[in-house]
């Protein structure tokens, strides 16, 4: 073969004692969808983040078309034909799609003040460019009138519009429905046809069976394995990314006691004109998964909030939610926590921890039994988080770290250790395992199966199908703030659910 | 007025220095400390002339002359104490905040001398100097009076305090004397220490009076007093300055100033002390010693008719024997 | 703290090189700092005396700070604290004149009470508003100082000492006097500093072991870091922060120890050289920590008290100058400590 794109060789890096990357070796060549994927926390971003000039390798080095490419930043980096988009878009709300393109454009610091805008230019070029590629965008809208998917897309035509030929993409389907993701992968595709490279960041394997002409894994900051993507079976990346051998396994399921824990009845929730929660009727058995199937943004997060903290919210509903005697719309958050209520949010690092804080410091979090009156018991706060940290093999296994130093695997793990440990009645979860390895995925999902069989009622909403079908006893299905039916086990059909999700009935 | 030692160019500062030395070397030098009050030496007023005195005297008497302007009230027991310590032969203090400040130090120091400016104590190693502004500003309430033709004049104070209140009551007897009908609008411009800075307010007040009918403002309230004449000139209307000669900051619209010559006073107490004729106890400024007069330049010659000028020296010498008793806003209230 | 005290080198060596270009000998500068805070007991008891006061504003904003609140409305706190202690305290005078010490000490403690609540419910007002009203706390704590600005002048207009020409309120009964047994004002009695030096401290020191190991420490911290997430996880964040700010005023408050009883035994109209907006600084060099504001407080009243002895002994600076090096070094400590948050 010829010279290849880019040829990593030798990159080490390390973070204190953390190596984040050592003696990467790989190359990339032209014109192919490149997959790196490995766990959460083996080195992905960084090595990323080194070639795109962000960060600046210990040792080793990058080739780009044979030369040596060393970008000190990432101007430099877009120069040479390299666009990154973030799993973060960095999109400015109020301006236009038009206007973010235009901003971004190369030009002296002396020369912005005198430019003239030619906005009509620019959308004539930016029209041609969306044809090209069949991805086609209301120019002159803003950006928070765009959908996830339309920003994305935006992101996408930015690094074409200045003519990037090596597309780095963050876990670029996150935030993508399944529907979304299909069409995605097609445009990734046709991008590879016409000529770009793409590096496609990601630790869903479904996306690399679907589009990757080659993988590179990395496991540690060690590259595990590169290779043609040809006739390799799901469970062979997936081993060599965990480095085991791995197979999801059904879990074995206790018989549930099938006792009603909540009762929701009637629930409803308008916010600014919109039907967020449209007369909700559910319950929630102990000893039982209930999950919630749906598109983000048809009520999930309205029903998560009503269940923990209707007051405090800022929202207002109708209904009842009656948990034993109470009806916990008219408690505050603190007294629902107090009924042996436990919460896995969906936004980790908003809503679950203070990443500012040490493990043990967020490890107190909603947990009132290891405070006495005004003080910490911190023996016994200590003791069982460092049990936890054990069992979920949590690493680095060191509780005084600030929350935002572990990966995002092991912070999730804390965070479920947490709310399993303090043995509650009700288990509300959402998204247990966005943005975290399939290692522990794994753990998670049997601790929430354990949760299950202790005899606690877990209400799980989830956008990932395969989780929900694998963890639930139930389903009901969401959209448009309805509830549009409820499936037992034996009922699980994926495209039944998916057309439910979809508002048909 | 504006001869300040900042911007002059060092090379300039240094033969000063040389020169200084020179001169003073055979005697030992005859240490004076000035410590002036929170408004500082460029203040265009109380402060600044208090420094113009010093300063005349370390030209004129080849004194060394050492000056410290107060950050807080906190520090300036320590400052005379510094100064103190340091053997300075005079220390003087400007304005009543340092009252008790010296009267503490000077207490616990006999040997050493102290003069105050606006704070009466009465031990034998401090001179208070104290100025009796309400007659001069009797004086200037009578010209005020004359030049009205509204017969509605204005007092703008800066900070409300009983040395002020002595001000406005001279003032109002003058005007009153003069034109007994007369109406007299007053109006403080604050309660803090703020209220000697604070031009924008002292216009609007000015602009206030003005409206009411007043024609002619009589401000004692250190450098808010510029927001009053900038009010003047749009006006059209008259003002009175105050402390210092202020006539030039605004020529045809500054009918006249009070004058209360601080300058004079630490001169003289200066000159006194280094021809070691220093007593204590409290010497008054009145018009008696011209150390409260009212000011005649290039400036007001105009504005002051001779008839004015005639009347206003008739009223001075009536103050001076005693014919006309100014009252007193000290005396009054206790 | 390691970098703070880096930054402090370098911020300090800036203001030496500035002094060189007005015109000093920078070592003479530095000796005359040095010889400010430390020179003689007089000197070290004065530079204690403004420490006091700047701990306890230090203490007020950074305990806002861990709240996620700005207080810069210390100034007014402390303004409204002093005012009611002396009023408190001429109350007493007026209406029960203390006879025996014993019965004055009781009028002294309660007269300090009844300010440091004052001081408190002026810092709750702008964090009940914060809160229910969603009115902005900077806004509101700034808005409250020219509010208790006018209180206080208004206070001291009725007051009015007979005996001076300063703005000032009648003294308190001297039996209400701290300084016959106080034995650190024994130390210096040619100062104001006083036995106030030592509740400061204890203030902040039990501040620094409520904050990093009790539960409404821990409360207030993540309120202040994630306020999401202390709602979703049974913490009230709308009571935590009313309370810092509670505290915040109460802290402020503890200037009035250091100013009435301690020292002046009056009000006196604008006492404080800024003691409430010093505070942010010492807040800030100090990161909010309680006990690095003991530190910190001390290297900035070091500062006032220098602001005047550099004026005195040197020919080119004055105090604005010390103005500009406090600047400098709010500058430098600052950026040397954000600079290794960046580098983490």
């Amino acid at each position: 073969m010829d010279t290849p794109l880019l040829e990593f060789s030798n990159i080490s890096k390390a973070y204190g004692q953390v190596h984040a990357n050592q003696n990467i070796n790989f190359q990339i060549h032209k014109g192919q969808i490149h997959a790196l994927i490995g766990e959460n926390g083996a080195g992905k971003s960084t090595l990323m983040k080194i070639l795109f000039g962000l960060e600046h390798a210990d040792s080793g080095e990058i080739r780009l078309r044979g030369e040596r490419l060393d970008a000190k930043s990432p101007i430099e980096a877009k120069k040479k034909g390299l666009g990154m988009v973030q799993q973060h878009f960095q999109l400015a709300p109020a301006l236009t799609a038009l206007d973010h393109v235009i901003l971004e454009q190369p030009h002296s610091f002396l020369g912005s003040f005198f430019e003239k805008l030619n906005r009509d230019e620019w959308r004539q070029k930016l029209e041609n460019l969306s044809e090209q590629f069949a991805m086609p965008l209301p120019w002159d809208q803003t950006v928070d009138q765009l959908s996830v998917g339309l920003q994305q897309r935006l992101e996408i035509l930015k690094l074409l519009a200045f003519d990037a030929d090596i597309l780095i993409l963050d876990e670029p389907t996150a935030v993508l429905t399944p529907q979304e993701v299909d069409a995605f992968l097609e445009r990734l595709r046709s991008l590879r046809d016409s000529g770009k490279t793409i590096i496609l960041i990601t630790h869903k394997l479904r996306e690399v069976i679907a589009v990757a002409d080659w993988v590179t894994v990395l496991r540690q900051g060690k590259v595990a394995g590169t290779f043609a993507y040809e006739g390799q079976s799901p469970h062979s990346l997936a081993s060599l990314m965990v480095g085991k051998a791995f197979s999801p396994q059904e879990f074995e399921r206790k018989h549930s006691s099938n006792e009603i824990l909540v009762r929701v009845q009637n629930l409803s929730c308008t916010s600014h004109g919109v039907r967020k929660l449209d007369r909700v009727n559910f319950e929630i058995r102990s000893g039982q998964i209930l999950g919630v199937a749906g598109v983000h943004g048809n009520g999930q997060t309205e029903l998560i909030k009503a269940l923990i903290m209707p007051k405090e919210s800022g929202l207002h509903f109708e209904g009842s939610i009656k948990y034993g005697e109470d009806d916990l719309l008219h408690l505050a958050n603190k007294d629902i926590r107090k009924l042996e209520v436990g919460l896995i949010p969906e936004d980790r690092l908003q809503q679950a921890v203070i990443p500012a804080l040490s493990a043990k410091e967020n490890y107190l979090l909603g947990r009132h039994d290891f405070f006495k009156g005004r003080w910490i018991r911190r023996h016994r706060r200590d003791k069982e988080l460092e049990e936890s940290m054990e069992e979920f093999d949590v690493r680095p296994r060191n509780a005084d770290l600030p929350f935002a130093s572990f990966s995002g695997g092991n912070q999730q793990k804390i965070v479920v250790a947490r709310e399993v440990n303090r043995e509650p009645n009700l288990l509300v979860v959402a998204e247990p395992t966005r943005g975290v390895d399939i290692g522990a995925i794994e753990a998670i999902h049997a601790s929430l199966i354990a949760t299950r069989d202790a005899g606690v009622g877990v209400l799980l909403v989830s956008s990932e199908l395969e989780e929900l079908l694998r963890l639930s006893d139930r389903i009901i299905v969401m959209s448009k703030g309805q509830i549009k039916a409820t499936l037992l086990r034996e009922e699980f059909d994926v495209e039944r659910i998916g057309c439910l999700m979809g508002g048909e009935a | 007025m504006k001869n300040k030692i900042g911007p002059l160019p060092r090379p300039i500062i240094f033969l000063n220095t040389v020169l200084l030395v020179a001169f003073s070397l055979p005697a030992f030098a005859f240490k004076v400390g000035l410590v002036l009050d929170k408004g500082g030496k460029d203040d265009k007023s109380f402060n600044s002339a208090a420094y113009q005195g010093a300063l005349k005297a370390q030209k004129e008497l080849g004194i060394e002359l050492k000056y410290v302007e107060a950050t807080d009230n906190n520090l300036l027991e320590n400052m005379h104490r510094s100064f103190a310590k340091k053997d300075f032969d005079l220390i003087i203090g400007v304005g009543f905040a340092q009252a008790d400040a010296v009267k503490k130090v000077a207490a616990q120091d006999l040997s050493e001398k102290f003069a105050i400016v606006d704070g009466e104590i009465n031990a034998p190693n401090v001179k208070s100097l104290m100025f009796e502004e309400h007659e001069g500003s009797f004086v200037v309430g009578v010209l005020a009076a004359m030049a009205s033709k509204t017969g509605s004049v204005g007092f703008i104070g800066g900070m409300d305090i009983p040395l002020i209140r002595r001000f406005e009551m001279g003032y109002r007897a003058g005007v009153l004397h003069q034109n007994p009908k007369a109406k007299i609008v007053t109006n403080y411009i604050g309660i803090t220490g703020e209220a000697w800075n604070n031009p924008a307010k002292a216009k609007e007040l000015a602009l206030s009076q003005f409206n009411q009918g007043a024609d002619v403002i009589f401000v004692a309230a250190g450098a808010s007093g510029s927001g009053v004449f900038d009010a003047t000139e749009e006006k059209k209307k008259l003002a009175i300055g105050v402390d210092s000669n202020q006539n030039w900051m605004k020529p045809g619209f500054i009918l006249t100033s009070m004058l209360k010559r601080v300058d004079v006073a630490v001169y003289d107490t200066i000159k006194a002390a280094k021809e070691g004729k220093f007593t204590g106890g409290v010497e008054r400024f009145g018009l008696k010693s011209t150390g409260i007069d009212y000011a005649l330049d290039e400036h007001n010659q105009k504005l002051i008719t001779p008839e004015m000028k005639k009347r206003a020296e008739e009223i001075k010498s009536q103050i001076i024997t005693g014919k006309i008793k100014v009252p007193d806003f000290y005396k009054t209230k206790k | 703290m390691k970098r703070a005290l880096l930054g402090f080198v370098v911020g300090m060596t800036v203001c030496l090189s500035l002094t060189w270009f007005a015109g000093e000998n920078p070592f003479h500068v530095l000796s005359v700092l040095f010889k400010s805070a430390f020179g003689s007991w007089d000197d070290l008891a004065l530079t204690l005396f403004y420490t006091t006061s700047l701990i306890f504003t230090g203490l007020s904003v950074s305990i806002a700070f861990h709240a996620g609140l700005f207080n810069i409305g210390a100034e007014g706190q402390l303004n409204i604290a002093t005012v009611v202690t002396t009023g408190v305290g001429l109350f007493f005078t007026f209406w029960f004149p203390p006879t025996h010490v014993a019965v004055a000490l009781i009028y002294s403690v309660a007269s300090v009470l009844a300010g440091l609540l004052a001081g408190g419910f002026w810092g709750f007002l702008p964090g009940y508003f914060k809160v229910k009203r969603d009115a902005h706390e900077v806004i509101l704590t700034m808005m409250l100082n020219f509010v208790a600005a006018g209180l206080a002048a208004s206070f001291v207009t009725n007051n009015q000492n007979p005996n001076s020409q300063n703005p000032e309120s009648s003294p308190v009964s001297p039996l209400m006097s701290w300084q016959p047994w106080d034995p650190l004002h024994k130390l210096a009695p040619d100062t104001p500093f006083n036995i106030s030096f030592l509740f400061a401290v204890a203030a902040a020191l039990i501040l620094g072991v409520l904050l990093y190991k009790s539960r409404w420490g821990f409360e207030i911290r993540s309120t202040g870091l994630n306020e999401e997430a202390a709602q979703m996880n049974s913490i009230p964040a709308p009571k935590v922060k009313i309370l810092a700010m509670c505290l915040a005023g109460l802290f402020a408050g503890g200037v009035a120890l250091n100013e009435i009883f301690g020292a002046h035994m009056k009000y006196r109209l604008g006492f404080s050289p800024e003691y409430g907006f010093i505070g942010i600084a010492v807040a800030l060099l100090a990161r909010n920590h309680p006990w690095a504001i003991l530190l910190s407080a001390f290297l900035f009243g070091a500062l006032q008290k220098g602001a005047g002895d550099l004026d005195l002994e040197t020919n080119a600076i004055t105090r604005d100058f010390a103005k500009v090096m406090q600047a400098i070094l709010i500058l430098s400590v600052s950026s040397f400590s954000l600079w290794k948050g960046k580098k983490k």
